[in-house]
């Protein structure tokens, strides 16, 4: 049996969590939106487009939603031997 | 028409406010949105097969913790990040209508912007889970534990 310790003091996904970062941590993130057009140096409207696009993609993962049905079906059986009784 | 649709707006508003109003409609608007997945029981029940964990939702207790440590660092630090951050934004991209991108430079460009971000999201996670860093700062990030995993999996 694998031990999950974290299992009662789990909170439940949020999409609000994807910026909860210390100060540091949210400006070095900054990186994420800027590196791909500032290496292109692209025009600023690809600026926005990423911006858009990079945020709505960080709630959409942080909210626990499983977009066009990636998650394989079979997953759970596949861990079935894993439960304990 | 790139002209007529930026003109009086300074370049600093292109720049820096834009990307600044875009993230912060998306985090309130959406974001908050999504709190009514979870928390109507009609719109609960239309999604609940595209949910990883469809029977936990969170608290407002939960929503309040995170929202104080959000909204000041959206509402203070993001906007004085951005100003430090102008020059560079100055430098490094352009405000003409000549450079306007095609939507044939769009379509490759995305790809390249995707791999970028997850290339520099992987070594900053990476740095950040130093033993160093990781007490420092990135510790608060993990407090809020969250399984985005299928609830089924739990052993």
């Amino acid at each position: 049996m694998i031990r999950d310790a974290s299992r009662d003091d789990t909170q439940a996904p949020c999409a609000l969590e994807c910026v909860y970062f210390h100060p540091l941590e949210s400006v070095l993130n900054f990186g994420v939106v800027i590196l791909g057009p500032g290496l292109l140096r692209s025009h600023v409207v690809m600026v926005w487009y990423w911006s858009a696009v990079a945020t709505t993609a960080i709630l959409v993962v942080m909210k626990d939603l499983t977009l066009l049905r990636l998650r394989p079906p079979n997953f759970p059986l596949v861990f079935r031997g894993l439960r304990p009784g | 028409m790139w002209r007529a649709l930026t003109e009086g707006y300074p370049d600093w508003f292109l720049l820096a406010g834009v990307p600044y109003i875009i993230f912060m409609s998306l985090y309130l608007v959406l974001g908050g949105g999504f709190l009514l997945l979870d928390w109507w029981p009609w719109l609960h029940k239309q999604v609940r097969h595209a949910k990883c964990q469809p029977e936990t939702s969170p608290s407002t207790r939960d929503v309040a913790t995170i929202l104080s440590v959000t909204l000041p660092q959206i509402m203070l630090l993001y906007p004085l990040a951005f100003v430090c951050g102008l020059p560079f934004l100055k430098g490094r991209f352009s405000l003409a209508e000549e450079d306007l991108p095609s939507w044939r430079e769009v379509a490759w460009s995305t790809p390249v912007f995707a791999l970028a971000s997850e290339i520099f999201f992987y070594y900053n996670h990476r740095l950040l889970h130093s033993s160093w860093l990781y007490a420092r700062v990135h510790k608060l990030h993990h407090e809020f534990k969250v399984r985005l995993f299928p609830r089924k999996l739990r052993c």
